[in-house]
């Protein structure tokens, strides 16, 4: 268990100072919000990629929609804060995913009622 | 060429955030118990949260609280809550190999995206944050006045997503 919880904490400090190290070598602050983008899109892409529970998966996706929206407010607030495109399109995402997180909800609530199990590998009852 | 640490002193809250945001983000992935992830997922939208505050969006930033770290992720900790497993779940792949295959592809990712991102001398006028004191009324505006058609779509769209999600999650077999 210990030596567990050391490999994940020494795994998020190199990544952290990966990040880190990238973001105060950029001078401007919109290059900066952009590689916070960056950075939450690779970790949903990973989760996205290799989890196996479908809640995780979910989790996941919520993360990579956050990523998109950090890139879309931080463009809108530096180069255009007077007609805001950026933001509007933000709260337009924001609706999508809550009606994205019911719908996921509803389906995986139902295929595990009929399969009672949450492991992406046992979803394939749409396969031939 | 400034130094890293006058970098870190010109927009201290940008690291401090951000540094929380991602630990947060890549415990949401490594947590082995799902309820803790939840709550992480809580923290990682919070302080994105904080980030739109700092970029000056205080509307999208109070959306993002309602929507996103109380909404979303209750509707998260619902489907935990309801699809509570016996067993101990893996947290990641079963195989080793499959999951540092995973964890290659979205570093190497990164990396790229990164070093086109340095490598660029951007044109964009993005040296400065530029303040709109009417922030959530020039919002309110565009809603109602460019964006109507796609505001009034969205509505339609959530309320259609509602009424299917309960009809998916009605209480009958699909196999009989």
């Amino acid at each position: 268990m210990g030596k567990d919880t050391a490999k994940k904490s020494l795994i998020v400090v190199l990544l952290l100072g990966y990040f880190l190290f990238t973001a105060l070598n950029l001078h401007s602050g919109l290059e900066r919000y952009i590689l916070l983008s960056t950075a939450l899109f690779s970790i949903g892409i990973y989760g996205l990629t290799s989890s196996r529970n479908v809640i995780r998966i979910l989790m996941s996706i919520e993360i990579l929609l956050n990523a998109v929206n950090i890139n879309l407010v931080a463009f809108s607030s530096y180069v255009d804060p007077l007609e805001v495109r950026g933001q509007v399109f933000a709260l337009f995402v924001m609706a999508i995913a809550a009606a994205e997180a019911a719908i996921a909800l509803a389906i995986i609530l139902a295929i595990y009622r009929n399969s009672s199990s949450v492991d992406i590998e046992d979803f394939s009852s749409l396969k031939w | 060429m400034d130094s890293a640490i006058e970098v870190f002193f010109q927009d201290p809250t940008f690291f401090v955030l951000s540094a929380i945001s991602i630990t947060t983000a890549i415990g949401v992935l490594i947590e082995k118990n799902l309820v803790r992830a939840g709550l992480l997922l809580v923290l990682c939208f919070g302080t994105i949260a904080m980030n739109y505050f700092a970029l000056r969006a205080p509307f999208v930033g109070a959306s993002q609280i309602l929507i996103y770290a109380v909404g979303i992720t209750l509707v998260i900790v619902f489907a935990l809550m309801l699809t509570s497993q016996k067993h101990d779940f893996p947290t990641l792949a079963g195989d080793e190999a499959k999951n540092i295959t995973c964890a290659a592809i979205s570093i190497a990712l990164f990396a790229v995206l990164a070093t086109a991102l340095t490598g660029n001398k951007w044109s964009t006028p993005g040296a400065e944050l530029l303040t709109c004191p009417k922030n959530t009324e020039i919002i309110g505006l565009k809603l109602l006045g460019s964006y109507a058609l796609p505001f009034e779509l969205i509505s339609v769209l959530l309320l259609v997503a509602l009424i299917g999600a309960v009809v998916i999650a009605k209480k009958d077999k699909i196999n009989g």
